[in-house]
């Protein structure tokens, strides 16, 4: 793995996302905002957790620990794009600066709870898309169980695409 | 850390490691009873068991291509019937199709990872972090589908 890999890695996130949110599009706001499956959250709060990560861990890898009180407002789909989109922009311009050397870079954050962590880069990059992918496997049942059309975010087809 | 010693890595925290993402595949299947695996509790989505065979299935296919076998992607048996298929014995197909694809990664040189898979024009790199997001994506799913039971 090295920064050209990430470079792809990224891409390929931006576009998984963005398909995910054109699924969202279609649905009613009443079904994007209600809580579904057991004791799981709304398609709506399962969005909003995926794109605060990956806003809170931007701001980490540029050296910056902000707090619960500075996440940006996610109450609803307009809102939620806004946060994915300029967090995407970030993210692209981050990786395209990215250098082998930087990935074994150590860095220090303090979490939301105020513990001080310590990761690589490498290992924070790699996090954030596993943590993305993880919670739009969860996005895409969901909107599946809603009855909305199945989208699908396979890295392979995103290759094919290309 | 060697570029193939961080995939790895990657590999085993996702699968029974400590993952940050959410719960490691393997452990998210802990405790699943066979009753459990094959109920739909989701309308209109797979179930445990029918997710596991496909990442099994996948994960086998992928570190044959690994070593060097020709795998057409039409071969895969994508979404298997499971009807046949026990619980303990598609776990234990999982198990041993990510311990074959560990082992196939673990055997490759650092300047192999950005050479084309055998039959296709993606690199052993794009296949190995495909497989991974993929099976990551699944356990996303499988998580839910648990807390839904």
């Amino acid at each position: 793995v090295n920064a050209d890999d990430f470079r792809t890695l990224y891409a390929y996130n931006t576009w998984a996302n963005r398909r995910v949110l054109e699924a969202c599009r279609a649905l009613d706001p009443s079904t994007f905002s209600r809580p579904t499956s057991g004791s799981f959250g709304s398609i709506k709060e399962t969005l909003s957790h995926i794109a605060w990560a990956e806003w809170l861990w931007l701001e980490r890898w540029q050296h910056r620990s902000p707090k619960k009180a500075s996440l940006p407002e996610a109450s609803d789909l307009p809102s939620i794009e806004r946060i994915m989109g300029e967090t995407a922009r970030g993210q692209q311009s981050f990786v395209a600066q990215l250098s082998d050397e930087r990935l074994s870079e150590r860095i220090s954050y303090l979490n939301i709870k105020d513990e001080r962590w310590e990761y690589t880069l490498g290992q924070m990059l790699q996090h954030v898309v596993n943590h993305s992918t993880y919670h739009r496997g969860q996005v895409v049942t969901l909107l599946r169980q809603a009855g909305a059309n199945a989208v699908s975010t396979d890295y392979l087809l995103y290759f094919d695409e290309q | 850390m060697r570029p193939t010693e961080r995939l790895l890595d990657q590999l085993n925290r996702s699968f029974g490691g400590e993952a940050w993402h959410g719960p490691a595949l393997r452990n998210l299947l802990d405790g699943v009873t066979d009753e459990q695996a094959k109920s739909h509790p989701v309308r209109g989505a797979h179930s445990i068991l029918e997710l596991v065979v496909h990442v099994g299935n996948w994960n086998d296919a992928i570190a044959r291509r690994i070593e060097g076998t020709v795998v057409e992607s039409s071969e895969v048996d994508d979404w298997a019937d499971v009807s046949t298929i026990a619980w303990k014995a598609a776990v234990e197909k999982l198990e041993r199709a990510q311990s074959r694809l560990s082992d196939a990664v673990a055997r490759l040189g650092t300047e192999e990872l950005e050479q084309p898979v055998a039959g296709t024009k993606r690199s052993k790199f794009s296949e190995i972090a495909g497989v991974l997001q993929h099976a990551v994506y699944h356990s996303g799913q499988i998580a839910l589908l648990k807390k839904a039971l």
